[in-house]
């Protein structure tokens, strides 16, 4: 297996570390997830850089799963920044699965949403954040849904690790016209996977059993703190 | 098969008619559980049976014309402040503060899980959305 780190870590050893944190066994599912937090706030320093301006709405869509610690990470960098108009956020819930067992059978269909509503005066740059990137099932599911409702110029693709190849088979999935918006962010590319799907070193194995969240089930059936926490700090006329 | 969705209305339409709903994800799933039902069945094989196969491929999002909620539900879901529910092609639709969260059950309305979701909903008889939540995604 081979790791390539992209010229955003090539000479970053603070970020080599946290993606060695995250591949290491003996790392526990607390300490794995405060190191997701800060790889969040190192891809919103990355975020700040690419795209800020007051005139910005930075829409950051997540995963149930990555919501209270990458994503969040991000958010939080990216708001005590002060340098976007706004920061919204997008949380799903995708129910994964093989149909009749097969990986290329694979679907991710959307059990729950949160989704807050735009400012509508900004230009905004939508984000799709996860832990990891491979088969880009589940982005691809969640990027259709909010381009089906919103209509960003820019659609940033980031995640700390990506297995290579995995924009060709998201870009495969999408018209031109969409494609030609993505920008990728990424520390790392491996190039292999394990019997059961996994990225090596990828992440160090399934990230929902690595951050302590259970099985896709247990992790389906959270509500993370930043939902509950920004729901109900929003004032929407019902 | 996202691009076919998205680029071919034919092929979207026909899916739409077989399909629950009529959002891009739940089209795709219905479509690799039809898919998946018509590469592993025997040559000649009738549509109900083709149908029934699928369904057993969870989730699929087959429409269903059967199962609906019973009484002591409809009270339950009608008492929460800013929720709204409705019943699509045998699917239970749900919606929080005009769609801030939204979902739906990935089960039909005649399935034993919804029987569950049911009996848990009366069980735990949530008189706001916070505590209903956890039920929607039970």
């Amino acid at each position: 297996m081979t790791r390539i780190y992209t010229a955003y870590a090539e000479n970053d050893e603070v970020i080599k570390g946290f993606l060695n944190q995250l591949i290491d066994d003996s790392t526990f599912p607390e300490d794995y997830r405060k190191v997701n937090n800060q790889l969040g706030h190192c891809l919103g320093q990355l975020l700040i850089n690419q795209y800020s301006g007051e005139n910005i709405e930075l829409y950051i869509a997540c995963t149930v799963e990555d919501a209270d610690f990458l994503a969040k990470g991000i958010i939080d960098v990216a708001e005590s920044s002060g340098k976007f108009g706004t920061v919204k956020l997008a949380c799903f819930w995708n129910e994964r699965v093989n149909l009749w067992g097969q990986p290329e059978m694979s679907v991710a269909p959307i059990k729950k949403r949160y989704r807050e509503p735009s400012s509508g005066e900004c230009d905004q740059v939508l984000v799709i954040v996860k832990s990891i990137i491979s088969s880009a099932c589940v982005v691809k599911t969640n990027l259709t849904n909010l381009i089906n409702e919103m209509n960003p110029q820019r659609i940033a693709i980031v995640a700390p690790v990506m297995l290579e190849g995995a924009e060709e088979k998201l870009e495969q999935e999408f018209e031109s016209t969409i494609v030609q918006r993505f920008e990728y962010y990424a520390y790392a590319k491996d190039d292999q996977k394990d019997d059961i799907g996994n990225v090596l070193p990828g992440i160090g194995g399934n990230v929902y059993e690595r951050l302590g969240l259970g099985s896709q089930d247990e992790k389906n059936k959270r509500i993370p703190d930043i939902v509950k926490r920004r729901r109900s700090s929003l004032n929407l006329v019902v | 098969l996202n691009r076919l969705i998205r680029e071919n209305d034919r092929f979207k339409t026909a899916i739409s008619y077989l399909c629950a709903f009529d959002e891009d994800d739940k089209l795709e799933a219905t479509t690799l559980a039809l898919l998946g039902a018509w590469i592993t069945s025997e040559k000649g094989v009738a549509i109900s049976s083709l149908l029934n196969q699928a369904r057993k491929n969870a989730p699929s999002f087959l429409r269903d014309e059967k199962g609906e909620l019973n009484q002591k539900c409809v009270n339950i879901l009608e008492s929460i402040p800013d929720f709204n529910y409705w019943i699509e092609k045998g699917f239970l639709r749900w919606s929080y503060r005009n769609g801030l969260d939204s979902g739906v059950l990935s089960y039909g309305c005649s399935t034993p899980q919804f029987a569950k979701f049911q009996k848990i909903l009366i069980r735990q008889n949530p008189c706001q959305y916070d505590d209903l939540e956890g039920v929607l995604l039970s």
